[in-house]
């Protein structure tokens, strides 16, 4: 074992520690200059701790973590993103351990083959010095090296698509009990080879063992990842299918209905030449009046709005509005889509504005039965980067909407009353979504309110 | 700059009509107040707009061949008079209201197909409530209250306000309770008190509109609002609180 001297043993230890946290702002696409200082003042003060503890200190940053973030909080608990920064920092660790340790073990074979040092024995500060100045750059070197490796490869397999496939699936907090359990193992097992002084071969025999185990589970949770998101979509996917095929349906009856129309319209009009020569006025009287039939029969094909959805770009949302369209229509409402715009988009986090939607959508249609209303309206609204999503029914009679809000009200016989509650629950939980309820008017309205500059 | 009504209507005999009925109301009510038509949007419509403090505009949407005329309008009138009265007059049923209410929040519309006696009610009606909103000041409150998401302005008359709260396991986000809306929206009750000082901090998480306050539970420290809505006072208010009923 080498030993340095204690200024150049501090310097090396915030040198790895500085890479780590770098890294881990790396991998998570978060690199700001703020950060970087932070990440310098961070390593600086663990560097101390790592003098100290050695390797133990990396359990130490996670623990601080946690704490830091779960006295920082209101409510006391970690959150997705908490995990998910644990998560990237225990692999960039486990990453730069091993990178190191490399590295320190091949500057240490070169530099005692060239004869600068021995193999044994305390350094000089001179040889502390070209030790760990050499290490650090190789080890730059190489984690450069990995990490342009790792851009590179497949766009399913990258090591950035796997870290939001997994924040995405809500794995954060599962992810972290796992890869963290293996890291305090090989913690604990490099701290006691240490202290018993095992030779550098064998800590390197059990460095590259524990790498091939990582890159084994690293594949493995490549795999599990993209299963569970292919059976995922392919179930939407079926059931968006579903939907367009029921909708086809609809266009080709309106298309026959258009076709009989033109059809009875133009034979009427054929007819009526006859008597507009002969100038028959009380035959051409009767064809106004079946003219005028046939007018009123026009204003049932209302459905032909529903071609619009093609502007909303996120197929989730298309999906559960033609459901709820078709859904509507089997109670005989008609859910009347409003979408002025050519294009409509979020890049939130869809999952809850899907269920926000859908419970929405029920409340209305629900109302609409049980008041014999005829329709409801859903209407999509770009400011900028704000996106407006709003539900409204006319109001039949009056309505408290704090007393709407909580929990176990409902107005429906036999219902868990859940749905508005829940509603705010949704839109509480997440960044950047926001309700409005209104009753003005003598109508209902509940606005989702979605910032697509903020989550 | 000035209060005014605007008209914007193309056809010239509805617009004489319309400006009959908008003048009458004003020497009724005796209300000075600046009164412009239009048979088609002005080209200097900026400059005239730029000229308004608040304003109530009568405008029909389809303007010659332009359908959107008074739509587009009337997002530029948001966009510089945020709190203008917007009225639409118009022939069409089949427009997207609940769009346009999102986007424009028109006070009213009027729908021409019902006839001149009922188009003459509803021009009344509305020029009356909006010039009582404008000069009924209670206590000196700002008029309106309003608030911003990003990018897109919010508002509502102060008289509706009943109040604001914050709760604790959703920080950042203030809920706001009018007599007929419940809101959510990110900003925190310091910065709002500090722009709507006519409002009173009963608590770290209230800020509440005294004016429409019903009664005060002293044993309980709880004001009691229209409602049946209730704000905390903190021991620390209860004095500052009582003043202020007193001298009222």
């Amino acid at each position: 074992m080498t030993y340095l001297v204690i200024e150049w043993l501090f310097i090396e230890d915030f040198m790895v520690l500085f890479i780590v946290f770098n890294l881990t702002d790396h991998l998570l696409k978060k690199v700001t200059l703020k950060g970087f200082f932070m990440n310098c003042f961070k390593a600086i003060f663990f560097a101390f701790f790592y003098l100290f503890f050695s390797e133990l200190v990396y359990i130490f940053i996670v623990v601080c973590y946690m704490l830091y973030e779960i006295i920082r909080k209101r409510d006391h608990k970690l959150e997705r993103e908490n995990y998910q920064y644990l998560d990237v920092l225990v692999i960039s660790s486990t990453i730069q351990f091993v990178l190191f340790s490399l590295s320190n073990f091949l500057v240490n074979l070169l530099l005692t083959q060239l004869k600068i040092e021995t193999t044994k024995g305390t350094l000089n500060f001179k040889e502390s010095a070209m030790q760990v100045i050499a290490s650090c750059l190789l080890d730059i070197f190489l984690v450069l090296l990995l990490v342009y490796f790792l851009n590179r490869s497949t766009k399913t397999r990258s090591l950035g698509v796997l870290i939001q496939q997994v924040n995405e699936l809500n794995l954060n907090k599962q992810a972290f009990q796992m890869l963290f359990s293996f890291f305090c193992g090989m913690e604990l097992i490099i701290f006691i080879s240490n202290m018993q002084k095992i030779t550098a071969e064998i800590q390197l025999v059990l460095i590259v063992v524990f790498f091939t185990i990582i890159l084994f589970m690293y594949w493995q949770v490549i795999l599990f990842a993209q299963n569970y998101a292919v059976q995922k979509e392919s179930v939407q996917q079926a059931h968006y299918n579903q939907q367009i095929s029921d909708y086809l349906q609809e266009i080709k009856r309106q298309n026959n209905e258009i076709r009989q129309f033109k059809h009875d319209f133009n034979n009427i009009l054929i007819s009526m030449e006859h008597y507009v020569r002969s100038n028959d006025v009380s035959e051409l009287k009767d064809y106004y009046v079946e003219l005028s039939k046939q007018e009123a029969a026009m204003d049932n094909l209302q459905d032909l709005r529903l071609a619009k959805i093609g502007v909303i770009k996120n197929d989730s949302i298309k999906s559960i509005l033609v459901q709820k369209f078709f859904q509507a229509r089997r109670q005989g409402i008609y859910l009347n889509l409003e979408l002025e715009d050519d294009s409509y988009e979020t890049t939130h986090n869809i999952v809850p504005i899907i269920r926000v939607i859908g419970i929405l959508l029920d409340n209305a249609i629900e109302y609409a039965k049980s008041h014999q209303l005829k329709e409801i309206h859903c209407a999509f609204i770009n400011f900028g980067e704000v996106l407006e999503i709003s539900v409204e029914n006319e109001l039949k009679n009056d309505v408290n909407i704090s007393q709407l809000m909580t929990a176990g009200y409902s107005t429906k016989k036999n219902h868990s009353g859940l749905g508005l509650a829940n509603v705010k629950m949704l839109a509480q939980q997440e960044k950047g979504l926001y309700l409005n309820i209104s009753k003005k008017n003598h109508h209902f309205q509940v606005t989702l309110i979605i910032n697509n500059g903020v989550g | 700059m000035k209060d005014s009504i605007f008209l914007l209507e193309d056809n010239p005999i509805q617009n004489d009509a319309f400006s009959e009925i908008i003048q009458n109301t004003l020497l009724i009510n005796e209300y000075e107040i600046d009164f412009q038509r239009y048979q088609e949007v002005p080209a200097n419509i900026d400059q005239i707009l730029n000229n308004i403090d608040f304003g109530v505009f009568y405008l029909d949407m389809e303007i010659g061949e332009d359908k959107q005329a008074g739509l587009n309008l009337a997002v530029k009138i948001r966009n510089v008079i945020p709190t203008a009265y917007i009225i639409f007059i118009t022939t069409h049923s089949e427009l997207s209201l609940l769009t346009l209410e999102r986007k424009i929040s028109p006070y009213d519309f009027i729908v021409k197909d019902k006839g001149i006696g009922e188009i003459k009610r509803k021009i009344i009606e509305d020029t009356e409530a909006a010039l009582n909103a404008v000069k009924s000041n209670v206590s000196q409150s700002p008029e309106f209250f309003h608030y911003l998401v990003n990018s897109k302005y919010y508002f509502l008359p102060m008289s509706d306000l009943i109040l604001l709260k914050t709760e604790r396991d959703n920080p950042g986000i203030v809920t706001l309770i009018s007599k007929e809306e419940e809101a959510m929206f990110p900003s925190n009750l310091n910065l709002i008190e500090k722009e709507f000082p006519t409002l009173f901090r009963s608590d770290r998480s209230y800020l509440v509109n005294l004016d429409n306050m019903m009664q005060y539970d002293r044993k309980n420290r709880i004001i009691e609002f229209i409602q049946g809505h209730e704000a905390k006072v903190s021991t620390r208010k209860t004095k500052i609180l009582l003043d202020r009923i007193n001298s009222q």
